[in-house]
């Protein structure tokens, strides 16, 4: 067996990002291990066939298989998993975890588009604000969340859906 | 690097190579000493485990991950309301400053 590290990607933290592309670096950046063994061909084709079926690439789906393999759970905690994954609520909690997925990039999506034009939204705002106290309208005038908000709350918003990554400082008003 | 599987002759051993975390092959090398086999011997082991729990293991991630989603889902929810709500405002302002334009 070989044994290769990859020092260049060994940064000894993991990276906290919120973002589901954020922890598909953190999962890639991670210190790797190369191993090579000789296998008996009967059990390299169920593999190949098993991730084939699975439509999982094998560059994927071996340390998958690895990685489920060693895993530490005893009979008992696979069979009691085995029991909740048969019941009603897992079948629904499939379901669920697939739209709120869909969902989860769709708002991610609209949120980068709408923060592009964040800046130029308040800024109208404001300026439609300042309109209608000019013409005697104060009282449809709106108390809204964002009419406190400087420089650096558009920048937190900036970094979460445009950079990927949180702001540098903890200035922001941006939970 | 990619784990793969390289093919000889129809019925000869297969390569198997593959690219581990850290953690992953600190337990593969336990595993090896703690049943005192052979590394491909323990990589046969451990290959027909992953394969004989997979979808097990699949809904084990899966929860874990709905956890982590459903945070994540929340705050670009409540982001996405909080952006469309300026956005709303805005056309609703406009459209009573033209009203009022009109009126004179």
């Amino acid at each position: 067996m070989k044994i290769k590290g990859n020092p260049l990607r060994d940064d000894g933290h993991q990276k906290r990002r919120n973002d589901l592309i954020g922890a598909l670096e953190a999962i890639e950046s991670r210190e790797k291990v190369h191993i090579k063994v000789t296998i008996p061909y009967e059990t390299a084709e169920r593999v190949r066939l098993f991730l084939k079926e699975k439509g999982i690439l094998e560059g994927q789906g071996i340390p998958l298989l690895i990685q489920y393999g060693l895993s530490s759970e005893s009979e008992e905690e696979l069979e009691r998993l085995k029991r909740e994954m048969n019941s009603k609520a897992a079948h629904n909690l499939w379901g669920e975890y697939a739209v709120m997925k869909f969902k989860a990039y769709e708002y991610l999506m609209e949120n980068k588009a709408m923060v592009m034009r964040l800046s130029n939204m308040l800024y109208e705002n404001r300026l439609l604000k300042r309109r209608l106290q000019l013409k005697g309208l104060q009282k449809l005038i709106p108390k809204d969340e964002w009419d406190g908000w400087d420089e650096s709350v558009i920048d937190s918003y900036y970094h979460k859906y445009v950079f990927g990554k949180s702001p540098p400082a903890p200035h922001g008003k941006l939970k | 690097m990619f784990s793969r599987l390289v093919f000889g002759k129809k019925g000869e051993p297969a390569v198997l190579e593959a690219f581990l975390d850290k953690s992953a092959y600190e337990r593969f090398r336990d595993y090896v000493m703690k049943n005192r086999l052979s590394e491909s011997d323990a990589v046969v082991k451990i290959l027909e485990r992953g394969m004989a729990n997979y979808w097990l293991f699949e809904f084990k991630q899966m929860k874990a991950s709905y956890m982590r989603i459903k945070k994540l889902f929340e705050e670009l929810k409540k982001d996405n309301e909080l952006l469309k709500a300026m956005q709303m405002e805005n056309e609703r302002l406009k459209n009573i400053l033209e009203k009022a334009d009109l009126k004179g």
